[in-house]
């Protein structure tokens, strides 16, 4: 494998690599919703839950995760951090000797683009159960 | 869903958007790469794709033939990834491809970045805003637009290159 953009260890020891990184704005194209909490609250929990642009990018169908979803969650009435990262994350097979790799989407928010995974969303990450969402792939 | 980044974009720091609790001001809004060209014309991006430019192939050990090939598809950026965020028929430049293809015996840098920028109109009295989508090469995963390819983008001769996106009737 080239060497990949992000390489991280997960607390479970398995190491995962990203392949392809997407960057560009949480709020996208909305432009004029920020004045009204409730709106705002909607599509924030439209965008938690949004696949944009993982779909739109990789015609084969990866798992997803947004790193501390729970957490915006919990604060819908919060603007979210301004920019959204999304990683094609790859790691060893699921099963052993499967010939395949497993794989999966890796979505993240910050308001900085250096460094492009932020120390929290790090720690976050270190602490994805890839074997529950993660899927192999040939 | 395909957006086209650029329109109707947020122009400013989210003070709308702050929590009602008052949790602080966010940072402010910055494009995710902007620059002015040496013709002082301003581009900015809204959008990257960020991928290893040789996708999963290893990169070493390939026969001078194979690495002729591989690089000569790098060149016309074939099944591109971030070519489904974008309209098919944008005009788009790879940064620095001359010099790629004098040397296709060579390995290419690692990484492979793509962006759509937007400008303002080519001419005024006929277009909203201009459009090109930039490809480039580099060894380095940040900064996003490396200190070389960073020249290479001011000298775009960006009123040659860019489609100018028509005016609303």
């Amino acid at each position: 494998m080239p060497k990949p953009l992000i390489q991280v260890q997960l607390v479970s020891g398995r190491r995962i690599a990203a392949v392809q990184l997407h960057v560009g704005f949480t709020y996208g194209t909305y432009t004029k919703v920020f004045q009204e909490v409730q709106r705002l609250k909607e599509i924030n929990l439209e965008l938690l839950f949004s696949e944009y642009p993982a779909k739109v990018l990789w015609e084969r169908k990866f798992p997803s995760v947004l790193l501390r979803r729970d957490e915006y969650s919990r604060q819908a009435a919060a603007a979210l951090p301004v920019y959204k990262m999304t990683a094609l994350f790859e790691s060893g097979p699921l099963e052993e000797n499967s010939g395949k790799h497993s794989a999966m989407v890796v979505n993240w928010v910050q308001d900085e683009m250096n460094p492009i995974l932020s120390p929290r969303n790090r720690q976050a990450l270190r602490a994805l159960a890839w074997e529950e969402h993660a899927k192999d792939f040939r | 869903m395909r957006r086209i980044s650029g329109e109707n974009r947020l122009s400013g720091p989210l003070d709308g958007a702050r929590d009602p609790s008052s949790e602080g001001l966010r940072p402010p809004f910055t494009p995710i790469i902007e620059l002015a060209l040496d013709s002082g014309r301003m581009i900015r991006t809204d959008q990257l794709h960020m991928g290893c430019t040789y996708g999963d192939h290893p990169q070493t050990h390939w026969p001078p033939a194979v690495l002729r090939d591989m690089n000569y598809r790098v060149m016309k950026m074939r099944n591109h990834p971030a070519g489904s965020l974008w309209p098919e028929d944008l005009p788009s430049v790879l940064l620095d491809m001359n010099r790629y293809l004098l040397r296709l015996d060579r390995v290419l840098p690692l990484y492979k970045l793509t962006a759509l920028f937007v400008s303002g109109p080519i001419h005024e009295d006929r277009d909203r805003s201009s459009v090109l989508v930039v490809h480039w090469l580099q060894d380095a995963a940040h900064p996003f637009l490396s200190r070389e390819n960073d020249g290479l983008i001011r000298a775009l001769d960006w009123d040659g290159l860019a489609l100018g996106r028509p005016s609303r009737e």
